[in-house]
């Protein structure tokens, strides 16, 4: 319909009948684009260039009658004063740092695994069974993870029993807490690591390997001088995917630990969700938006730069 | 010992840590789905109840007779079946017009959505809250319909394009060659030479929708419009009591999901990988 718009379209006043057909021609990806870009541009930036410029003004929206006084950088200067908030970015940095890279590891194993020949024709099943976490949702594995590590009637007390490890409160010892958040996110988000690197490890030639084997090569060696740089642009593009999902965790939050003991396990989404629906301070939730937007375009243009390299290769 | 010991050593590692990767995998949906069938003692026992003999329906009959749970699933499934065709199709014929011309402004723009993709739901839909409430969109079906058409839309014009970059450039050009305009050539050969990343997006988009949480969250309040993952957080709240129940609602949730894993696991896994590694 849009492409019969184009064809149709009258070309002004262009005279000759090669230039209005080349016109023509020219503006055809427009329209086959313009749809999306209208609902983007409607629904997501506008939205997003809305909360930009709330981000300069205080909007205590239970109260109405206050409306939108403009603050200038008050917002983003009365966010670095937060020591709540600056324990959360703390916590969510820490977070990152061990989970992306324990992450990895795992998935690494795990891919190795599922590529193995041993595993003969029971691999798709295996690969597909491993793979389901990831299509669940972020709410109901966050419940899975409550009932397992529910203090009083949980599998995973009684677990630890079996090996003598006294009863652990899982949801009210700020370092449990974190425990329990860090294995729930790992159980979620490992089948993604796992799916990437596996399509780096098919993509890598048996020939490759056979040539090593013949030149006399141990496991051990083709592991480190053939899977791992061979599979280093899938790593990068699990680094950079995993780091943001990691940076932007909420769902699972909200059903696991919501942020507590105390603030303990808040991170920085959650207390952005807290500013405009807890405290109703639109302003200074905006302007946190946008701090932690502007390090996702930094993680971006990073993505993007890898992305580029593995083309040229 | 030699070689053959070497490889049953192998076999043992790797059987080994599979095993050990199924019950990490595995384990805590089990938990879930003994949970959902559990009657009122065996949920709170000590030892746990690994195994619960009989099952019985009781949470079941909890969650969806007592409680309405299966009006939270219809909203979630009409917002999941309405928008998956809208988002696919805009998606679908931006990619298309991205993959096969070369235009001004085309780098920028493919940045762009790139950089809306990796925003947090959240960060969308606290101003869109604001956006809504005044047109009336907010607690309103079509509000998430909207919402998550448009939410998905980066994902699936990323996702598109790749499948659409890959139909032989010949099989373009000879089409053009013989009079078809650009809309002919996107509906009669673009689309059928790509539907398994037409399914494959379809597929990923519902999924998205069933499970999508921060949107429904802030632009929903009512059971008029509150979708499953909602009513399932929303139950958390009472501090256990009802473990029975949302391990019913959970289980209802995960079914519709399996039936995906295991019947179109192929368009799944290529349409995740395409959409994961190329971008």
């Amino acid at each position: 319909m849009i492409g019969a718009k184009a064809t149709a379209r009258p070309v002004g006043r262009s005279s000759s009948v090669r230039t209005s057909g080349r016109m023509r021609r020219a503006l055809t990806p427009y329209w086959f684009i313009l749809p999306a870009l209208a609902v983007l541009a409607v629904f997501i930036v506008g939205p997003v260039g809305y909360s930009f410029w709330l981000s300069f003004h205080e909007y205590q929206w239970n109260m109405p009658a206050f409306g939108t006084p403009f603050v200038g950088l008050r917002n983003y200067t009365d966010l670095l004063k937060d020591e709540d908030l600056v324990r959360s970015i703390g916590w969510t940095l820490g977070f990152v740092a061990i989970s992306v890279p324990v992450g990895l590891v795992m998935g690494l194993v795990l891919s190795l695994l599922l590529n193995s020949p041993l595993l003969g024709r029971a691999r798709g099943l295996l690969r597909g069974i491993f793979l389901l976490p990831m299509m669940l949702a972020a709410v109901v594995a966050g419940f899975m993870w409550r009932m397992l590590f529910d203090p009083e009637y949980g599998p995973v007390n009684h677990l630890l029993s079996l090996v003598g490890v006294s009863p652990v409160s899982w949801f009210s010892e700020a370092m449990a807490a974190r425990t329990a958040f860090i294995v729930a996110e790992l159980w979620l988000t490992t089948p993604f690591v796992v799916l990437v690197l596996l399509a780096g490890l098919q993509g890598i030639p048996a020939e490759v390997y056979e040539a090593a084997r013949i030149d006399g090569a141990s496991a051990a060696q083709l592991f480190a001088q053939i899977t791992l740089p061979l599979l280093r642009t899938s790593v990068a593009i699990v680094l950079i995917i995993r780091t943001m999902d990691a940076l932007r965790v909420f769902d699972l939050l909200f059903i696991l630990t919501r942020g507590g003991p105390g603030t303990s396990t808040t991170t920085i989404m959650y207390y952005d969700y807290l500013y405009a629906f807890q405290y109703y301070q639109m302003g200074l939730a905006s302007a946190f938006s946008f701090a932690i937007l502007v390090v996702i375009a930094l993680i971006t243009a990073g993505y993007l730069a890898v992305l580029r390299r593995a083309d040229r290769d | 010992m030699g070689a053959r010991g070497q490889r049953i050593g192998a076999r043992v590692v790797v059987y080994g840590l599979v095993a050990l990767g199924l019950v990490w995998t595995l384990g805590p949906i089990y938990w879930m789905v003994a949970t959902s069938v559990k009657n009122g003692s065996q949920l709170f026992t000590w030892p746990p109840t690994y195994l619960p003999t009989p099952p019985s329906l009781e949470n079941f009959n909890e969650a969806f007779v007592n409680r309405p749970l299966l009006t939270y699933a219809r909203n979630s499934a009409i917002v999941a079946a309405v928008s998956t065709p809208l988002s696919v199709s805009i998606a679908a014929l931006a990619a298309f017009g991205f993959s096969r011309y070369r235009f001004r402004g085309q780098r920028m723009l493919l940045f762009l959505i790139l950089a809306i993709r990796m925003l947090p739901g959240l960060i969308i839909a606290m101003p869109l809250f604001f956006i809504f409430r005044r047109i009336g969109l907010v607690d309103n079906l079509l509000g998430l319909v909207i919402a998550y058409t448009a939410f998905n839309l980066p994902f699936n014009i990323w996702l598109l394009e790749a499948f659409f970059a890959d139909v032989p450039q010949e099989l373009a050009d000879a089409a053009t060659v013989d009079g078809a305009s650009p809309l002919r050539l996107f509906l009669s050969i673009m689309v059928p030479l790509a539907a398994p990343g037409l399914v494959a997006s379809a597929i990923l988009c519902l999924l998205l929708a069933w499970n999508e949480f921060s949107f429904a969250l802030i632009l929903t309040y009512t059971l008029k419009s509150q979708t499953l993952p909602i009513a399932i957080a929303g139950l958390t709240s009472d501090r256990g009591t009802y473990f029975g129940a949302m391990a019913a609602a959970g289980t209802l949730a995960i079914l519709p999901v399996f039936a995906f894993a295991l019947f179109v696991q192929r368009y799944l896994v290529q349409g995740l990988t395409a959409g994961g590694v190329k971008g």
